[in-house]
């Protein structure tokens, strides 16, 4: 079958939707149907030797016992005797039984399944083979059209006479080849298979664009997604019909969304980078081979779905293509093979962190686990710079094992309630991940934090989360505290080992958490609620906190020999402050904060009360 | 204006008109699939544990499929999913087994195969050889089962010397029934000198297994018939009592013309 015909067909299918309902209609009268056969009564003894002796005749005229009653010129038995009759029909059937034992025969299994039919009838197909197309790519023309259907009648503007709909369905026309096999006969059950996940990949391009107004995909970007996404997925079906079943239970469930997350990358990509090739199809079927592999396997009584939801592997599948988009060089080998087993380990290294910490499984930890790969994988290049010994996917794997650990930490510590304490509280998942997202963040910008035997990231997340861990009176909403531990996170990367030590095991004692707590203290021992009008909470608190953050990366030589520099300035501020509320609104105690906080720390002595009134007449003027 | 909004409506319309054709298409195609998928459930499934169940179903489906070939006969484009139909009623109405369906049977068996004759070359291969086979092969199931024939024989033997009355009639209801049968097989004969079946595999692998045992089933009915006659006429070579057919005239019974065609060996 030409391509160009069938590409030709599927477009004036699109073009005429009568012509793709006549494409279907062809498809319900052309398949394969049962036809049943005859049901003749079997004979008599008589009737059967009969049979036997006349297709038989070596055996008839060979055996002295069957000749005597046969005639071989009107193949006719000469004798309706029953007993000479039962005699012959029994060294038949000796002769029969022989022939059973010498033949090699259907294992019973596999015989079993086609007995059935096989006994009643057989499947046979509509045409005679001069007229019969070669069905695996008649199949895939008739899905591509059958989808496309869909799509003429749900958003018909995308469809339209040489529209991005229709190059999208040419595209896949033009390169759903590279699904079969070089040997087609080899294809095999996969046929249907193949055709199925075929389908899945043009609703998801389709939805594609439906969704993205701007979004084109070239020729080029689907025959390497076809061949780079959607092969590894066909080609990864198993053999044996019990992993068949599970697999496919799988694939129904997450090829749809790997295919989505493929578009959206492919879209994204599109946009961003006009004009650049989409990644390489080696890297993308290392990702997708290796996805779809470890799905299937089977840790701890479990698959990585189980620890990380369907949703979760889906967004770990986003991060790993999204790498191999980036840095399409970290999945291919030196001999220019895919490296599965890499993304493979790096998914199971991450269900077995989130294994060990429960609190984070599920789309929270699967989507911090995407992180860390995204963070990890496009640093990649300068980590190998750094350290060519240390295989990024095993940074990628001690970082999330530092994240989970450092916020698992704070998590698991429990108040009376059995709650999580301070503002822990009254975090969701969501602004957990977006807590672990600003600290990566940041990390990404000093990639010598990230490697498998540093562990700044986990003592960062650690000081902030035991900081956050110390706002028993909720003094900072969550979205507050986030902005705090991104400027930690900021002023931590850029002082590796200042603010947060480099002891994961004694939080407690590091410079900033001390501080922070120590600042939480002060607010704490001076909140009565806001009818007090205590201005130390809130927005102030969360300048006050970023300003001491900030003042940390400086000259601290008198707070290194007095600890309760910070709390004593505060508290000499709120003093002025409460006494002349007329003078201090909370700007005011701010900019006076932030004026002398530096100062403060570096030679000890606290702002005159002239030095403060300069500042405030200056920020009155 | 409003020369322009009456295109507009038109053109609306025509495009609801060839939307509707379309569902109703693709709904047709989806039906057939599954009234295929169905008459093979209950042919495969159904009816080996359940016969009487199944003769009920099938004729449901039978008439099912009737209605629907009827209904599309008629429409020139239809023409190939009314065949498929045609095809699904006759097998139905074949395998419910049932007596008062025969007219049924004929009917569309008739009007399936006209069809098939109205297009020429064009006719869908198999469905066509199909609707060619069903008649002789429901009648020669039907006749085989009805009479008994190869279980006739049980009830005769003229070695122990004695050709009783009952053995006498028995073999001219043998007679009888290969005179019947003859034609039957002859007809399914005649259906394998059509060409198509030698570029038709899975047909002719369907074709030829099925003739091969109705000739086998036949040939072994009237080859012990004329056994029988010639050990009638041993025995009692005075013709008494009369059995009134000569041993050529059973073996007369026995040829066939054509036997079973050449690409079945």
């Amino acid at each position: 079958m030409n391509p160009t015909l069938i590409i030709l067909g599927i477009q004036a299918t699109l073009r005429a939707a009568q012509a793709g309902a006549d494409l279907y209609g062809e498809h319900a009268r052309d398949r394969k149907v049962f036809l049943p056969d005859l049901e003749l009564p079997p004979g008599s003894t008589l009737v059967k030797l009969q049979h036997y002796l006349t297709t038989n005749s070596q055996l008839a005229t060979g055996d002295p016992n069957l000749s005597a009653i046969w005639d071989e010129e009107h193949k006719e038995i000469t004798t309706t005797d029953p007993e000479i009759v039962e005699a012959a029909y029994q060294i038949i059937l000796e002769h029969e039984a022989k022939l059973h034992l010498v033949q090699s025969g259907k294992d019973e299994t596999s015989a079993r399944t086609d007995a059935k039919m096989i006994a009643a009838g057989r499947m046979v197909e509509q045409w005679r083979e001069e007229r019969t197309p070669p069905s695996a790519m008649i199949r895939m023309a008739l899905t591509l059209a059958d989808i496309g259907l869909e799509f003429v009648v749900s958003d018909p503007s995308i469809l339209g006479v040489s529209s991005r709909g229709e190059k999208l369905i040419v595209a896949f026309a033009k390169n759903m080849s590279a699904l079969i096999p070089d040997h087609a006969a080899a294809f095999g059950a996969s046929t249907n298979f193949a055709d199925r996940v075929l389908g899945i990949f043009l609703r998801a391009g389709l939805g594609a664009l439906v969704s993205n107004a701007s979004a084109v995909f070239k020729d080029e970007d689907i025959a390497r997604l076809l061949k780079g996404v959607t092969k590894p997925i066909v080609q990864a079906l198993p053999k044996s019909i019990e992993e068949q079943i599970r697999y496919r239970d799988l694939v129904d469930a997450l090829a749809g969304p790997s295919a989505e997350a493929a578009f959206r990358l492919l879209a994204e990509n599109t946009e961003t980078y006009l004009g650049k090739d989409f990644a390489n199809d080696t890297a993308l079927g290392a990702v997708t081979s290796a996805f779809f592999e470890e799905i299937q396997a089977t840790t701890h009584g479990g698959s990585i779905v189980d620890v990380f939801s369907e949703q979760g592997v889906i967004r770990l599948y986003q991060a790993g293509l999204g790498v191999a988009m980036e840095r399409p060089g970290l999945f291919i080998g030196e001999d220019n093979s895919p490296k599965i087993k890499l993304f493979r380990e790096l998914l199971s290294g991450a269900a077995g962190t989130l294994r060990a910490n429960p609190r984070l499984k599920g789309p929270l930890g699967a989507s911090l686990a995407a992180m860390v790969v995204e963070v990890v994988g496009n640093n990649a290049p300068s980590l190998l710079r750094l350290n060519s010994n240390e295989p990024w996917e095993q940074v990628a794997a001690t970082v999330l094992q530092q994240v989970t650990t450092g916020l698992a930490g704070a998590l698991n510590k429990l108040d009376a309630d059995g709650l999580p304490k301070g503002a822990f509280k009254c975090f969701s998942d969501g602004q957990l991940l977006e807590l672990g997202r600003v600290i990566l963040k940041q990390v990404a910008q000093t990639p010598g934090m990230l490697g498998i035997k540093r562990s700044e990231v986990q003592s960062i997340i650690a000081g902030v989360a035991e900081a956050m861990a110390g706002d028993d009176n909720l003094l900072l909403s969550s979205d507050e505290w986030i902005e705090i531990a991104s400027v930690a996170a900021q002023k931590a990367a850029a002082n590796p080992g200042r603010l947060f030590g480099l002891s994961a095991d004694n939080q407690g004692g590091a410079l900033a958490v001390t501080v922070i707590k120590s600042v939480l203290g002060v607010a704490g021992n001076t909140w009565g609620g806001r009818s007090d009008r205590r201005p130390l909470f809130g927005e102030t608190l969360e300048s006050a906190l970023e300003a001491v953050i900030k003042a940390l990366a400086g000259n601290v030589t008198a707070l290194a020999q007095n600890p309760d520099l910070v709390e004593q300035f505060l508290r000499m501020l709120l003093t002025k402050a409460s006494a002349n509320p007329d003078k201090f609104g909370s700007d005011g105690l701010m900019e006076v904060f932030q004026t002398f906080i530096g100062s403060v720390l570096a030679n000890g002595s606290l702002p005159s009360d002239q030095e403060i009134n300069q500042v405030l007449f200056r920020k009155g003027a | 204006m409003e020369k322009l909004a009456s295109r507009l409506v038109i053109g609306v319309i025509l495009f609801l008109l060839t939307a509707c054709a379309t569902v109703k298409d693709v709904q047709r195609a989806s039906d057939l699939i599954r009234t295929d998928n169905e008459l093979t459930r209950l042919i495969v499934e159904v009816r080996p544990s359940d016969p009487t169940a199944a003769a009920i179903y099938l004729s449901a489906v039978a008439a099912h499929a009737k209605s629907e070939a009827t209904a599309l006969k008629g429409h020139q484009d239809k023409i190939l999913d009314a065949i498929a139909y045609y095809r699904i009623a006759a097998t139905a109405y074949w395998r419910s087994g049932r007596t008062e369906v025969v007219n049924d049977l004929f009917e569309v068996t008739d009007n399936g195969t006209k069809l098939c004759s109205d297009l020429g070359q064009n006719a869908p291969d198999r469905d066509c050889l199909f609707l060619q086979l069903v008649i002789p092969f429901a009648g020669l199931e039907s006749l085989l089962n009805q009479t008994g024939l190869p279980n006739l024989f049980k009830s005769i033997n003229f070695n122990d010397g004695i050709a009783s009355s009952s053995e006498i009639d028995t073999m001219r209801r043998i007679h009888q029934t290969l005179i019947q049968t003859k034609p039957l097989i002859q007809t399914i004969l005649a259906v394998g000198e059509d060409n198509r079946f030698l570029s038709h595999p899975g047909m002719r692998e369907y074709y030829c297994r099925n003739a091969t045992n109705a000739v086998a089933s036949y040939d072994s009915c009237a080859g012990t018939f004329a056994g029988t006659v010639r050990v009638f006429h041993d025995k009692f070579p005075d013709h008494k009592p009369p059995l009134g057919i000569t041993i050529d005239e059973a073996r007369e019974i026995r040829n066939l013309k054509g036997g079973v065609p050449d690409f079945c060996r």
